[in-house]
């Protein structure tokens, strides 16, 4: 595995552990449906919200101005875009 | 003609080519949107719904969801918005009470509804839905008064059991009617709807497209979207409440994003912190209207325009510190149990009169005593309405703290607390006691380290309140629990904060007068 593939599995599994803090109704099947959308995994705008302010945090990201993640994305998605942030998007 | 139906007609005989809704790529013109939602309306009929049925509709906001409300609203039949947040037994129990004939929606959403196979179904994106938008369907006027029902209403449950608020077409042509009346927007408003279009302030992009606005919908608010489409698709006014404001000011992207085209931010359903309100002035540079509305009043009942609003520095006062004033044909009134007017400057139950309040609760008699008397109908908010009609919240009726007997209003401790430069959000609630009867518990959100923060903000109370107004405890949090509508939910609050009262050994609460 790569260092960059290696660090978006971290990413991925950050966001897992993220989701399941901020949603009380998060699937327990979390890791078959990283590629699932936020939308179809049932998320509702609040955790949605409050999941996206926790990334924009942490991984110090600022999102691509023309395409934003939204209710379509999955968290493989936001993990893209957040290792993909430049030096401050290590996974910690 | 229904109010809907000549809304729509309306659009595509004024401005038909001007676009009505924008949902992500998709840009649908009045003259279109009027096409195809007689083609739906035709479908509708075809399929076994007739004037007066029911229509359960679950989605996330889109298109097909503002066509379905018009292409029902045309033929005469009842949309029955539900969140799509909604757990798959609540829905059948809303499909049940209201004796739904169909459910319409997301195919995802529709599909987990249990005990359902008698209703007729439809799905957004399904080859029967498509079909029925992009056919060649002659257009036909359905013989629709005034006094039938075209929406029942699901009201937030943190007042307890859900219950569904008719509104008829009448109601909606008044509200419509009178807040144009007095706002008057320009003729080339882009609304962005940022809340969902289950709720009852999805009136508002109603109104504005009968003022020929184009509307632009989002799946579900995230502030990075929103940000981006407000560049996107040049909008001129957004609609939202306090705390999704509080995100996008949080937002990494706000720097980069462009937000020229914006004029007016609308906010309702919460009261606006002042630093928020502030700090949102500084960082959008537009203007800030608040509309205040229930449900049960039809939507907006009241309104506090941008040139009343005060941006300087400090507590607002006068009319800035109020929701505004009652919209044209609306009254608004403090009652106090008597039900007599009170004196104004004193504080009672806020009553609202005028057209657009609802007709009744489904099948709800008892409800709709209890929250409507000869045409009047309750706000279960309390305040004053001062001499130039300004309107002036102080808490909810059942949010009221009575501590030994001394009524306490968490509205008002609230206000005193986010004067904190450390605070971002605060909830009062009672606790039971039983030395006192309650006791008021704050919860509070730090905006930054909350070391010394509880000291601080006894110290705050000290000054500020008097001592049977302070809270007796002070919990910090990192959220306050909210629901679907994004309304704190003091219930579960009170809940929490009754596993203080064993705990709590407070002082004898001082009179001040």
């Amino acid at each position: 595995m790569s260092a960059q593939s290696d660090e978006l599995e971290k990413a991925v599994t950050r966001l897992q552990s993220m989701l399941r803090d901020v949603w009380d109704e998060c699937p327990p099947d979390l890791e078959a449906a990283s590629g699932v959308s936020l939308l179809d995994l049932g998320v509702d705008s609040l955790t949605l919200v409050t999941l996206l302010d926790r990334v924009e945090r942490e991984f110090h990201v600022t999102w691509d101005a023309d395409d934003p993640p939204g209710a379509d994305s999955s968290l493989r998605t936001l993990a893209r875009l957040a290792v993909g942030a430049g030096p401050h998007g290590v996974v910690p | 003609m229904s109010w809907m139906a000549h809304l729509l007609e309306r659009g595509r005989q004024w401005h038909g080519d001007r676009i009505a809704v924008i949902d992500g790529h998709r840009h649908v013109t009045y003259a279109a949107l009027d096409r195809r939602t007689d083609g739906l309306a035709a479908a509708f009929l075809a399929m076994g719904v007739e004037p007066g049925h029911r229509v359960v509709v679950i989605s996330h906001n889109r298109l097909e969801v503002l066509e379905t409300y018009f292409a029902l609203g045309k033929i005469g039949a009842i949309a029955v918005p539900v969140h799509y947040g909604a757990v798959p037994d609540e829905v059948a129990a809303m499909v049940k009470e209201c004796g739904a004939a169909a459910i319409v929606g997301e195919a995802d959403l529709v599909r987990r509804v249990p005990g359902t196979s008698d209703c007729f179904s439809l799905t957004f994106g399904s080859a029967e839905y498509d079909g029925a938008v992009t056919g060649d369907t002659e257009s036909s006027t359905h013989r629709v008064t005034e006094d039938e029902l075209m929406f029942i209403l699901h009201t937030s449950a943190t007042t307890g059991r859900p219950k569904g608020v008719c509104v008829d077409h009448g109601s909606l042509r008044s509200v419509t009617q009178a807040y144009l009346a007095d706002v008057r927007p320009d003729d080339d408003v882009v609304f962005l709807h940022c809340g969902p279009l289950s709720h009852g302030a999805m009136v508002l992009p109603l109104v504005y497209m009968a003022a020929g606005a184009t509307v632009v919908l989002m799946r579900m608010f995230t502030p990075p979207e929103c940000l981006a489409v407000i560049g996107r698709a040049a909008v001129t006014h957004l609609f939202l409440v306090p705390d999704m404001l509080r995100f996008i000011l949080q937002s990494t992207g706000l720097r980069q994003a462009t937000l020229t085209s914006l004029r007016e931010v609308i906010y309702a359903a919460a009261p606006m912190p002042r630093p928020l309100l502030l700090e949102a002035r500084a960082a959008l540079g537009c203007d800030f209207r608040q509309v205040y509305g229930i449900t049960e009043g039809g939507g907006p009942v009241a309104t506090l325009a941008p040139s009343e609003h005060d941006y300087r520095p400090g507590e607002a006062r006068g009319a800035a510190a109020s929701v505004g004033r009652a919209i044209l044909g609306t009254v608004i009134r403090p009652r106090t149990d008597t039900n007599h007017g009170a004196p104004s400057g004193r504080i009672g139950e806020l009553w609202v009169y005028g057209p657009g309040v609802m007709r009744r609760y489904w099948d709800d008699p008892a409800a709709t005593d209890e929250a409507m008397r000869d045409g009047w109908v309750r706000t279960g908010d309390l305040g004053t309405v001062d001499e130039g009609g300004y309107v002036h919240l102080s808490g909810r009726v059942k949010d009221v703290i009575i501590r030994g007997g001394q009524k306490i209003f968490p509205a008002e401790v609230e206000q005193a607390l986010l004067g904190h430069p450390a605070v971002r959000e605060v909830c009062v609630v009672g606790a039971p006691s039983e030395q006192w009867g309650e006791v008021p518990i704050a919860y509070v959100v730090a905006s930054g380290a909350a070391d010394g923060l509880v000291a601080s903000l006894r110290e705050l109370s000290r000054e500020r309140l008097a001592s049977y107004k302070r809270p007796v405890e002070y919990e910090i949090v990192a959220a306050l629990p909210r629901n679907a509508a994004g309304k704190v939910t003091r219930r579960e609050l009170r809940a929490q904060a009754a596993g203080y009262a064993e705990q709590l050994s407070e002082p004898e609460p001082r009179s001040e007068g």
